[in-house]
This record gives C-alpha cells, structure tokens and sequence, in this order.
C-alpha cells in the first residue's frame, strides 16, 4: 500500500459513521438493519456509507436469506497496519541518524575554545 | 535500531506520533533541523543520500530533498515541504508531500507535521506528530471540527499515558 492508498483509506474512514460502522463490523459481520439499529440513524444514510466503504474496497457483502449481510475486507486493514509500521521503522531509523549525528556535531562544538 | 523511540497510534489511526530525548540542547536540535548542510546528513535511511534543493525555513517557505539508495537499487524519492509555523526553537509546523522529479505534488500524499523541541534535564525532547489526512480537507469547516476532535482524542490519549506511566511519558 502507497501513501496515497493508505491517505483516501483514512480519508473515507475519517467521517465518524464510517468509523463507527468499521468499528461495529470489527466485533464480526452484520445485517443492514443491525447497522441501523447501532449507529441510531436512518437507513438510507447507512446504505450510503456502505456504499462508499464498498467502492473503496473496505466492505464486502452477502445475502442470507432475504438479509444483505456486511464484514470487513482484511487486507486493506492489514495494509495499513504495515503501512504505519513502516513509517514508525522509518523514523526510528531518522532518529538514530540525528542522534549519531548531532552528537558528533556537539563534541566538535565543545572542543572550541 | 535501539528501540529509544517511542511511538504512539492515535485511536483512529489518523496520527502518529514519535518521541525520542537526545543529549544535546534544543537551540542545537533546532540547527539539526532547520540548516540544509545538517538536515541532508541524517533525514534519509542509512546508505541512502539526502539531497537538499532548497530550504526556506519561515512560514509559507519551501523545502525540497531528494533521497537516494547509494547502492542504486530503488527509485529516487522527492519531497517537498512548506513550512506553516515557525517558532524557534520550540515548535516547527510543515507539511509534507511526495512528489514526482519534477516536484509536481502527488495528490492526497500530505502529512501535517508537527516538531517540538522541549528542554529537558537530559537535553532536548523531540516529538514529531504527523497527520496524514490533504490540506483541502483542512480548509473544510466540517473537517476542522473533526480535527479539533483529533487533537482532543490525542491530548486525551497522552493523558492517560502520562497517569498510566506515573508522570514520565
């Protein structure tokens, strides 16, 4: 996952239902009406965030029954895990320079009369 | 890697922070970040060359690095920053954006960065917050409540580390 990927996953993530939606779908898959019954707002504003989440890849869904039934796509999740990891490796690397770096700087720094 | 830096994940996975205490003193640490002889000798990975193109270190100026592996195995990498505050030595704001060698901004690739250099009895504390969401999502009103609730979820979140680790973040 690039950082753009990653930045209009966390765009479409960052609208709180989708939030609360993703968070509710965590705990396991769900039907429509229990999506409704959760977040207390109407369905047709549900449909559209699940809309949304499933263009983006971040959803998907089945029919049991006469039931549309919603759960999470992992990957994208686990992409992004792995994308924050890296970043973090990334910037313990950086610090590890500035810090060599900048200590070297001040023992010259010290040496001046 | 010597595991000195500390990171934090906010709730919502919209802000990374990372903290590390270096034995120098913040008006140092400030010069490490803010004069490009200092900043291209250790902002890329180790066997990689920073490349500093030019450096304007006042709000609304303008940074912009390259990084290269040495060994040649990997694309070159550009950057370009624009400084939105400038408090030495406390507080540098910028925001951060990938782009092509032409220096064209590839979208949606902005990081909001915030680096504060705080005195401490052991030198200089740096915490560097980034927050990757557009800049245009930052002008929405919508978005700027949002943001706000951020900032409180994260001031929420440092407090809870500072009770839970007995006042030593």
């Amino acid at each position: 996952m690039n950082t753009t990927t990653m930045q209009l996953t966390l765009q479409i993530l960052s609208e709180p239902n989708r939030f609360n939606i993703v968070e509710l779908l965590k705990k396991g898959p769900r039907s429509v009406s229990e999506i409704v019954q959760a977040l207390k707002i109407g369905q047709p504003q549900v449909s559209r965030h699940l809309r949304i989440l499933g263009e983006a890849g971040l959803v998907q869904s089945r029919t049991k029954g006469q039931l549309r039934i919603y759960s999470l796509e992992a990957q994208p999740f686990q992409d992004l895990d792995a994308w924050f990891d890296s970043f973090s490796i990334l910037w313990e690397q950086r610090l590890d320079n500035f810090e060599d770096y900048m200590l070297e700087i001040k023992r010259r720094e010290d040496k001046l009369p | 890697m010597r595991n000195k830096t500390k990171i934090y994940k906010d709730n919502v996975n919209r802000e990374l922070t990372v903290e590390r205490t270096v034995a120098i003193p913040p008006r140092l640490a400030w010069e490490g970040w803010t004069k490009p002889e200092h900043i291209a000798r250790w902002w890329g990975p180790k066997n990689w060359t920073s490349t500093v193109y030019e450096m304007n270190v006042r709000p609304n100026g303008v940074w912009r690095y390259s990084l290269r592996p040495n060994n040649g195995d990997g694309e070159e990498a550009y950057g370009r920053a624009v400084y939105q505050e400038v408090m030495e030595p406390i507080r540098l704001v910028y925001i951060d954006s990938f782009t092509d060698m032409n220096w064209n901004v590839f979208e949606n690739s902005d990081m909001y960065t915030t680096v504060t250099f705080d005195e401490v009895k052991e030198g200089c504390k740096l915490r560097i917050r980034t927050r990757f969401r557009s800049v245009k999502d930052l002008n929405n009103a919508e978005e700027m409540g949002m943001v706000k609730g951020f900032t409180d979820a994260f001031d929420r979140l440092e407090e809870y580390l500072i009770t839970k680790q007995g006042g030593i973040l």
